[in-house]
């Protein structure tokens, strides 16, 4: 270090080397207040992501569950109640293998059961099966040796005949004794569903996002001298509890394999809560010869000391009609799930804002004013995650999404110009159509 | 009473007490730091807050305890210049008391000697906020030209320039205050 002028640099360092002017008394109450507020919203933010992954721990537990417990009950009930579970589609008899069995008992006794349940004409039990999730005969004709002797074949006789010819999808035989004698067999025939070649490329899907939300302030350029010189800061320190949430429905188009295209209508709200605890300097502005911003304001041209101790709680509103339209991406994987990612731009209508927040000119909470806000917000959102197909027409997944604006919040004469993002967790559900 | 040790300890495990503890021993001196390096009282209250929310926020970082206090500094200095750099495009953010007691310093001859710390402050603090900060750095808080360089993104000469100036400036005006004073 090259000293060349020792005399006022030692002169200055021992003025200063013992100069610990006592800060404000209330500095430490302030400081409390702000490590309190930080504390808080750190907790909120571990609970957030708590419950946010319990949310997709339930939803990816159910659809597993869901998913896999239909394998479970048709392996238990082929062991217990003599339950014949075929796809149609894909376990069609081989004529050739009937021949080789003994086929005119077995078809004598499959034409009696078919003839005793007296069954309607495919289409017509197609029409009915429909509205009624099963068809239930009692078979009273049969005798007891013939279900036994014939019990291993029926299955698959009645899967040749019966379920293929009245578009049945699962057949349930239940012997009924009485002692030892057979009395009638129950016969439940489950209606087909469509299989994916059947549906349409049209899907309905509902949604919900819980979003985290944070707000990025900044300033119009030309309009810095509107704001107060902390107003920026404080507005991000005040910041406590902050969520939107969306609902949504939409109509998908499978464009491909892996691709498909979306539009829908959803309802959105965004929550801000605002703790402000400070005490600041008082601006002093200039309305003459200047003009007004979109809140009213003029230019700060300086500052008159502190002002009166700021202990504030700001609660706002702003509801929104979202029209989000987009590209989704599914990439197959195994056992029905996919890792499935969506691109939405959304066009969100302001329809409500209410609330209060800090005026930074007069350091005192107001209403917030509806007419500063812009009336068309356009925002993105992205989407990755899971997605499991529960049945062939229905899907169900979760995804982390994140949202921001392009457009700020406010109108464009604003000084302030705020834009909001998120973070936060999509579940839906999707149903193909016919 | 509690050892800076026992006081970090606290503070790493956001123990409240910990942390007034440390406020309460330190907050003085490093309000000291934060008006120098800031244009009015109000600014400085808010660097204070700043500065100690980032300390306990990084405290956990701190590898030896024996630098403690110069660590601290160092945060609110670099606290001060991250402002600094922002507020380089704002407007004019200067009290209206200071401005105003700015312009009745007129024609007067000085000796440091003869004023009190809180006097001189009020003087670097009309120079403009380049010299003003560069002074502090290097004539208090003893850093030296190549750190100011690094940390003011400019040249050593610039900084070594910059300092001469500045050192030139406030013997002027603390001569200036000091003849008013005994002019008084």
């Amino acid at each position: 270090m090259n000293n060349k002028n020792p005399n006022i640099d030692q002169q200055l360092q021992n003025k200063f080397s013992e100069f610990a002017p006592m800060p404000a008394a209330f500095a430490w109450d302030q400081l409390d207040a702000k490590l309190e507020t930080k504390a808080t919203k750190k907790r909120r933010f571990v609970l957030f992501t708590s419950v946010a992954a319990s949310t997709i721990a339930v939803v990816a537990s159910s659809v597993f569950y869901f998913g896999g417990q239909s394998n479970e009950v048709q392996s238990e009930n082929n062991k217990i109640k003599n339950v014949v579970t075929q796809n149609n589609q894909n376990n069609k008899i081989d004529d050739q293998q009937v021949n080789k069995s003994n086929i005119p008992t077995q078809i004598e006794v499959a034409k009696k059961i078919n003839n005793s349940i007296q069954l309607q004409p495919s289409s017509a039990v197609l029409n009915n099966s429909k509205q009624n999730s099963e068809i239930i005969a009692n078979v009273n004709s049969l005798q007891n040796e013939e279900v036994v002797n014939a019990s291993n074949e029926i299955s698959s006789i009645f899967n040749h005949i019966v379920l293929e010819d009245f578009n049945a999808k699962q057949l349930e035989i239940f012997p009924i004794y009485f002692g030892n004698l057979l009395q009638s067999t129950l016969i439940t025939l489950k209606p087909q569903e469509p299989t994916k070649r059947n549906l349409s490329a049209w899907a309905f899907e509902v949604g919900y996002d819980q979003n985290q939300t944070s707000v990025l302030y900044s300033a119009t350029p030309s309009l810095e001298k509107y704001i107060h010189k902390n107003y920026l800061e404080r507005m991000k320190q005040s910041e406590f509890a902050l969520s939107a949430a969306q609902l949504h429905f939409a109509l998908r188009y499978k464009l491909s394999q892996k691709w498909s295209i979306s539009a829908g209508l959803g309802w959105m709200q965004n929550r801000t809560q605002q703790n402000f605890h400070f005490r600041d300097s008082m601006p002093a502005t200039l309305a003459q010869g200047n003009t007004a911003d979109a809140f009213g304001n003029y230019p700060i041209f300086g500052y008159l000391g502190l002002g009166p101790e700021v202990n504030y709680q700001g609660i706002s509103n702003i509801s929104m009609i979202s029209v989000p339209v987009g590209a989704i991406f599914e990439y197959p994987l195994r056992k029905n799930w996919s890792i499935t990612s969506e691109a939405l731009v959304q066009a969100n209508y302001l329809t409500a804002q209410k609330g209060n927040t800090l005026n930074y000119h007069l350091l005192s909470l107001q209403d917030i004013n509806a007419g500063v806000y812009r009336d068309l917000l356009w925002s993105a959102k992205l989407g990755v995650g899971v997605q499991k197909e529960i049945s062939n027409r229905a899907k169900l997944g979760a995804r982390i999404n994140t949202q921001g604006m392009f457009t700020p919040l406010y109108k464009q004469n604003s000084a302030v110009q705020n834009r909001a993002w998120s973070v936060g967790l999509s579940a839906f559900y999707v149903w193909r159509l016919f | 009473m509690l050892t800076n040790e026992e006081i970090i300890s606290g503070c790493i495990k956001n123990d409240r007490r910990a942390q007034k503890e440390l406020f309460d021993r330190f907050g003085a001196k490093m309000f000291g730091h934060c008006l120098r390096y800031s244009k009015s009282n109000a600014d400085a209250q808010d660097l204070l807050q700043e500065g100690f929310i980032k300390i306990f926020d990084s405290i956990n970082s701190l590898r030896e305890t024996h630098g403690f206090e110069g660590w601290m500094t160092r945060i609110f200095i670099n606290l001060a210049l991250s402002k600094y750099r922002k507020a380089k495009n704002d407007p004019i953010l200067v009290d209206i008391e200071s401005a105003n007691a700015a312009a009745d310093t007129e024609d007067v001859s000085a000796n440091m000697e003869e004023l009190s710390a809180d006097d001189v402050l009020d003087l670097m603090k009309q120079l403009p906020d380049k010299y003003g900060i560069v002074l502090n750095m290097y004539a208090i808080d003893k850093l030296s030209h190549k750190e100011i360089a690094q940390l003011l993104n400019t040249t050593e000469s610039n900084s070594k320039s910059i300092l001469s100036r500045a050192r030139k400036m406030l013997k002027d005006q603390i001569e200036n205050k000091t003849r008013l004073n005994n002019f008084e």
